[in-house]
């Protein structure tokens, strides 16, 4: 029997309309932070929600342990059957809405990849990835890129197929030099396109593609002989093209569901017809897809740390000590109240990038920065506070540990966002002379 | 052991964690753990490793050999900190078969490789106080000596009791009688006890942890130990567990340095950024001031259990955000398992959590406090 003094009861002293104006109904976060949305909104992330909680909880541990190129495809297909996975465009083209393109642009993205990060870290940015292999189509202005390419892979999904699409910019030799402007003009790359009659020759490697050896599209950036990375060109790959295989395929830390695999070019023919956009705007374009891509890291980064704090939560509520649940205990409760507002904090500042029409620069990376480092502090505390629990695999804390790291590092590691966000603000709130 | 004896000795525990454990770190998630028992055998016959026979190499100088419980800690704690500056969980094996070695030391049972079974679930209830009565409370009511006439009978539950490979038995603190601690020496064979492996984790997986149950295993005579103040042994097992974390992240520091002056970016090596530095930097002071705070514990003979605690709270805290700030140095190469450091970083935060949450040490520490 609860206290009198506990405010649910206690409200109840008031009149009705003092009542009106006083909640305290025990509703979960999650229920009304949905609330506060638009219908439309409200309905995609209960629907991520649903699916997540279906098709990805259930697997989490396992597909760490280990997962097939084959159950992968498979969930995309699932996904792709909800409509998940082809809401770049609005129907009929795909299945997103109109919104999407007049200011909501990354509404879906970010509601999906907490609902999907919250269930598993892996295999949701396994198919999250997929929008990052897109975007670049879309993002480049080029209708045909739209109309011809997109559109086509869009209705190859929609016919069962796992038409996977991957974004390739990473090069060993150049890692944060093409996520960085000052570093982009001495990058050390090595993926080269040489104009031939009728299209490209490439040759090169890229690194750390994530789904590069599930893929069957690649959005992959490369310059030109002789020149820099001022003349960056997209182009777009297919599996099938001779001299394209798979390399290496990195054993993570974690985020393990999802491959992370070296691509090798050597000599392959792209047909002009599969350039992206303009010839040399390759390097503009790469920026503007991590603006729209680093809010959903950031929302990456709120899923996995939620699945760290909802498991320590199961943990605590069903654990006893002197017949009474962990979280009847000050120090626990502390401890997740924590948590929980950080979590709320790191929402809270997604939400707020969603808002802006078109997500900039410092927009994106303020958003992955903070959420990232949340994400780590709240499942780093999540494993303390379990103890020797913490750091067994089945109670899925060490795991969004694991995966919680990576959020620090990919889309361009903190250190480089810190100094996205100056050097997106410079000439409103930061006033530096730039290199020459 | 006079100072230069350790300076030698420590030098020799750095040499041996360089030729003899680093290279078999290159295989598999966490090191070619098939080689392990090659390691520890070495490690024996060097004397790092000590166990409770008076011939065996390390039985006096061996990490929590003989010369630790009379000269005091400080020589153990730098064997262990070297070795784990190569493998964290090597480091704990040698760290686990010394506490069981030296809680031996003396008893006509003399295994080659021992554990020691000590912590309960270490669920304190707020109303504790005084550190007797939070030891108490930390060792656990799990498991019980009951003698009826000339039969001894251990009956419990010991959680997460951690090991070297091939360990013989284990030195398991019991509630005896009047309340009192004993120590009982349960062989691993013995009819009653039950190994429940924990499953798959983080870290230290040279490590085997297991649950151990206790039903109604018979205790020999013989096999009852002197009784010993719980307090050491629970100090020198969070001491060796900060050491270990201390070398661990040496070793972090060591590769993220090698890295960041091999790497280039932004049109030069790495270690010239700002962004490197201040990571590389922060590393370095969390270690330094780390290992100066332990040597300082160190260097008393007695263990401090109440600074024990303490240091293993803080220390392991300061360890793993150093870890993981080398880890960030080398990006995407840090997150992959052939660099090495991700395997750190899984053993420094398993010894965070491991031994006592964070927020138990703290609050021991804290409840203690008020008595000065």
């Amino acid at each position: 029997m609860s206290s009198p003094l506990d405010p649910a009861r206690a409200r109840e002293s008031l009149p009705p309309l003092g009542r009106l104006l006083f909640d305290a109904t025990p509703r979960s976060l999650w229920d009304r932070d949905t609330e506060t949305l638009p219908r439309r909104h409200r309905k995609a992330r209960e629907r991520y929600r649903r699916f997540a909680q279906a098709q990805l909880a259930p697997r989490a541990l396992e597909c760490d342990r280990s997962v097939t190129d084959d159950e992968v495809r498979a969930l995309f297909t699932q996904a792709a059957a909800c409509g998940f996975q082809t809401e770049l465009l609005p129907r009929p083209l795909g299945t997103g809405s109109v919104r999407t393109l007049l200011g909501e642009i990354t509404w879906p993205a970010v509601l999906k990849a907490e609902e999907f990060c919250a269930a598993c870290g892996g295999l949701g940015l396994a198919l999250l990835a997929h929008d990052l292999g897109m975007a670049p189509l879309l993002l480049s202005g080029d209708l045909k890129a739209v109309l011809r390419w997109q559109r086509k892979i869009y209705r190859e999904i929609a016919a069962g197929e796992p038409a996977i699409a991957a974004f390739a910019i990473t090069e060993p030799g150049a890692g944060s030099d093409v996520e960085d402007t000052k570093g982009a003009a001495t990058a050390a790359l090595v993926t080269r396109a040489r104009k031939v009659s009728s299209g490209w020759r490439l040759s090169g490697r890229k690194c750390f593609i994530t789904n590069g050896r599930v893929a069957r599209w690649i959005t992959l950036f490369a310059a030109q002989e002789n020149r820099g990375i001022e003349s960056w060109t997209c182009f777009l790959l297919d599996a099938s093209m001779e001299g394209l295989s798979v390399g290496h395929t990195e054993r993570k830390m974690g985020q393990r569901a999802a491959d992370a695999s070296e691509l090798v070019l050597d000599d392959v023919f792209v047909p002009d017809e599969r350039v992206v956009g303009r010839v040399g705007a390759g390097w503009a374009l790469n920026r503007n897809v991590l603006n729209f891509s680093r809010p959903a890291v950031g929302a990456v980064a709120v899923g996995i740390a939620r699945c760290a704090f909802e498991h320590a939560v199961t943990f605590c509520n069903t654990t006893r000590l002197g017949g009474r649940p962990l979280t009847a205990y000050q120090d626990v409760q502390l401890r997740l109240a924590d948590m929980m507002t950080k979590i709320q904090a790191a929402r809270a500042l997604v939400w707020h990038c969603a808002r802006y029409r078109i997500p900039f620069q410092a927009a994106g990376s303020i958003a992955k920065v903070f959420c990232s480092d949340t994400a780590w502090e709240v499942s780093t505390a999540a494993m303390d506070l379990l103890g020797d629990h913490g750091y067994l695999h089945r109670h899925s804390v060490e795991k969004a540990v694991r995966d919680a790291r990576l959020t620090q590092i990919y889309e361009g590691t903190n250190q480089i966002n810190r100094l996205a966000i100056v050097e997106s603000q410079i000439g409103a709130e930061f006033c530096v002379t730039q290199d020459p | 052991m006079d100072p230069s004896d350790v300076a030698a000795f420590t030098a020799a525990a750095r040499r041996f964690a360089d030729e003899v454990i680093a290279p078999t770190m290159g295989v598999g998630r966490d090191g070619d753990l098939a080689k392990l028992d090659r390691v520890l055998t070495a490690a024996e016959e060097a004397g790092f490793l000590a166990s409770a026979r008076p011939k065996s190499p390390g039985y006096d100088y061996g990490a929590w050999g003989r010369a630790a419980l009379e000269d005091g800690p400080a020589a153990s704690l730098a064997v262990l900190e070297e070795l784990a500056t190569a493998c964290a969980g090597v480091a704990a094996c040698v760290h686990f078969a010394g506490l069981g070695g030296s809680e031996l030391r003396g008893a006509k049972r003399r295994p080659a490789r021992a554990s020691v079974a000590i912590c309960g679930a270490q669920q304190l209830e707020v109303q504790e106080t005084g550190l007797p009565a939070l030891l108490d409370a930390w060792l656990g009511p799990d498991v019980k000596l009951a003698k009826n006439g000339r039969t001894a009978r251990l009956t419990g539950r010991k959680p997460f009791v951690y090991a070297g490979p091939d360990c013989e038995g284990f030195v398991v603190y019991a509630r005896g009688e009047g309340d009192r601690w004993a120590r009982v020496w349960v062989p691993a064979d013995a009819k009653g006890l039950e190994q429940v492996e924990v499953g798959l984790r983080m870290g230290l997986a040279a490590c085997q942890v297991t649950h151990l149950e206790l039903c109604d295993v018979a205790v020999r005579a013989s096999d009852e130990l002197p009784e010993a103040d719980p307090a050491q042994c629970l100090g020198r097992l969070w001491l060796g567990l900060c050491a270990i974390a201390i070398g661990n992240g040496r070793g972090a520091l060591r590769v993220a340095h090698r890295y960041a002056a091999e790497r280039r970016q932004g049109g030069g090596l790495i270690r010239e950024h700002a962004a490197v530095q201040l990571l590389l930097g922060g590393a370095e002071s969390r270690l330094a001031a780390g290992g100066a705070a332990l040597r300082q514990v160190a260097s008393r003979r007695e263990v401090d259990t109440r600074l024990a605690a303490m240091l293993k709270a803080r220390l392991t805290l300061e360890c793993a955000q150093a870890v993981t700030d080398c880890l960030q140095v080398l990006g995407g190469y840090g997150y992959m398992e052939d660099y090495r450091l991700e395997k750190r970083l899984r053993d420094a935060l398993t010894l965070k959590s491991m031994a006592g949450r964070p927020d138990d040490l703290l609050r021991l520490a804290a409840t203690t406090g008020s008595e000065r």
